[in-house]
């Protein structure tokens, strides 16, 4: 039988959507990436619709390690900042799958566009909760990125793609390593965004490591040392150095404070110096110059919201006065405005 | 008998058997796949008439074969398809030429290059080519294999639903609803849908069997794979 361009194009799109079985039933896809592509489908059990993701079929067994990984990472991190996974299961091909909440929202990147630097930083800390969160337990994102938070429809801040994150073990024991999975494909930068629906989209790390040229195309992510794993600009030095293994804490911590720079930015106005320097703290070059943890550099961000001293920042005495001033400046007014009056009528009385 | 006798069968390899029965079986599985496109390349890029092309095709793969070139394939340096191609230009190039010859000499020949003097395809199309009639084999095959296994197993009726909704719905105006095939064939609805389930998931089987019986490493099947499911046709 000979088949038309239009029979293949179909017969390509038709192979490639799940079978999730009679309770999920896909709809349509919202975001695809190496690792594997996120479906919108409806699960006919609790008639809700939900984001079911899979591996591509062609995959290999370290994908689907990564894929297996991932549900059993967010399924630790119950937090309302951080994506839940519903369900896991096998396709009818023998495909992993899981199934999360369906957040339709846009993304951070996007979402800060024209916004204000307040609403942009209250976002921010809502990031850093999650993330600290996370790091509560143990585990480590490894991919932050403005495109890796997601905004709900009703304001909810969603860090999402935890397909790369690091469960650090007992301290300087063995850990988890989302790169560990020898041959993993990682996600495929571009094209992969769940921007209508949020989650369920694919980060762009890039997954080169000391590899071949063919390995950074294909986006094959090689395992143990000299793996990278992030995206160029929010990606810390020691994992764009190919030791993403040696990626703590302070990995994040650099990608958060990348992620407040480029918020900073969206807003338009320059950034105040004590924000600047809280930027410059969390993505200094060594690990250790930086905030110890993303708990550390919210309460430092707090410090500034409440017009507290940062301790990144050493201010001279006018901007002392000046942040002072901004604190106080009802009752600095107010005693202002008691002294004029008691001088204007100590000269009305000389009169 | 089915296109590839084992899952795991890897056409490739086999070329290059000890074993001149096996040898003869992957050569002709080869040139079962990509016939279609070597005569579809040979068509665009020297213009020529069907009959001529499928001539040309027939020399290309019998010269192929008897001389032992694909035994040369080195999968370290690319793909087994494209390793294809490159003899299969190389080869009409050749004939090309000899047929010029022939004319400035005034002898006669039966392949007319005239009209590649005209309007010579460059090398992107000539891949493009290739590669659209390479996935357009890879599924016919697959179907095919398909076919067979529903014939055998008594799922004729499976497989009819499938070709009414997947294979000529596609190119339907307007591709029938599950009610109006579960009209047709007279079966429920929702026998539709779980008929339409089995061949799908039958017929991806087939297709990656084809690939991983025409490729010679896990690596570049996978990359076959993603290729074929993709790239868009057309």
């Amino acid at each position: 039988m000979s088949l038309s361009d239009a029979t293949i194009r179909h017969l390509q799109r038709t192979l490639d959507v799940p079978d999730a079985g009679e309770r999920y039933e896909v709809l349509g896809e919202i975001g695809r990436g190496g690792m594997g592509t996120v479906y919108r489908a409806m699960d006919h059990q609790l008639g809700r619709e939900v984001a079911l993701k899979a591996i591509a079929f062609h995959a290999d067994a370290g994908v689907t390690e990564r894929l297996s990984r991932e549900a059993r990472v967010l399924a630790q991190l119950e937090h309302p900042g951080i994506v839940a996974v519903h369900d896991v299961g096998t396709l009818a091909d023998g495909r992993p799958f899981y199934v999360m909440r369906l957040v339709r929202g846009t993304n951070l990147a996007q979402h800060a566009a024209g916004r204000g630097r307040g609403e942009l930083l209250r976002r921010f800390l809502q990031v850093c909760d999650a993330v600290a969160f996370a790091h509560a337990r143990g585990v480590i994102h490894r991919d932050l990125t403005p495109r890796n938070v997601m905004i709900g429809e009703f304001g909810e801040v969603l860090v999402v793609d935890w397909g790369v994150a690091r469960v650090l073990g007992a301290r300087g024991g063995a850990a988890e390593d989302g790169s560990a999975a020898e041959g993993g494909s990682a996600a495929a930068g571009e094209g992969a965004r769940g921007l209508d629906l949020g989650i369920g989209h694919e980060t762009s790390p890039v997954a080169a490591g000391r590899a071949s040229g063919d390995a950074l195309a294909a986006g094959t992510l090689r395992t143990g040392d000299g793996v990278i794993v992030g995206t160029p600009g929010y990606m810390p030095p020691e994992a764009a150095a190919g030791g993403a293994r040696d990626v703590d804490e302070r990995g994040d911590v650099f990608g958060l404070g990348a992620i407040l720079r480029d918020l900073l930015a969206a807003s338009g106005a320059p950034a105040p110096r004590p924000l600047a320097a809280i930027v410059a703290r969390a993505t200094a070059l060594l690990p250790d110059d930086r905030y110890a943890s993303a708990a550390a550099l919210a309460a430092d961000v707090r410090r500034w919201f409440d017009a507290e001293p940062v301790q990144a920042y050493r201010e001279n005495a006018l901007e002392r006065a000046a942040r002072f001033y901004g604190r106080n400046r009802p009752l600095i007014l107010l005693l202002l405005a008691y002294a004029v009056v008691r001088v204007t009528i100590l000269l009305w009385r000389g009169v | 008998m089915p296109l590839f006798p084992e899952t795991h069968y890897s056409i490739v390899s086999a070329l290059r058997s000890d074993d001149a029965a096996t040898r003869a079986r992957a050569a002709e599985a080869v040139a079962r796949v990509y016939r279609d496109p070597i005569i579809a390349v040979l068509r665009h890029r020297w213009q020529l008439e069907r009959a001529d092309a499928e001539d040309l095709a027939h020399d290309f793969l019998a010269h192929a074969f008897e001389r032992d070139w694909l035994q040369r394939y080195d999968r370290s340096k690319g793909r087994f398809r494209t390793f294809l191609r490159s003899c299969l230009m190389a080869f009409a190039s050749t004939a090309h030429e000899g047929a010029t010859r022939l004319k400035r000499g005034g002898g006669a020949t039966h392949l007319s290059f005239d009209a590649a003097l005209h309007a010579p395809a460059t090398d992107a199309e000539v891949e493009a080519v290739f590669e659209r009639e390479w996935v357009r084999s890879v599924f016919e095959r697959s179907l095919e294999g398909l076919k067979q296994e529903c014939e055998a197993g008594g799922r004729q009726l499976t497989y009819d639903v499938f070709v009414a909704y997947d294979i000529e719905g596609a190119d339907a105006a307007e591709r029938p609803n599950y009610a109006q095939l579960a009209s047709r064939f007279a079966i429920p609805a929702t026998q539709v849908t779980n008929y339409l389930n089995w061949a799908r998931r039958a017929l991806r089987r087939h297709v990656l069997d084809t690939l991983r019986a025409l490729t010679a490493s896990d690596e570049e099947f996978r990359d076959e794979a993603r290729a074929l499911l993709g790239v868009e046709v057309g």
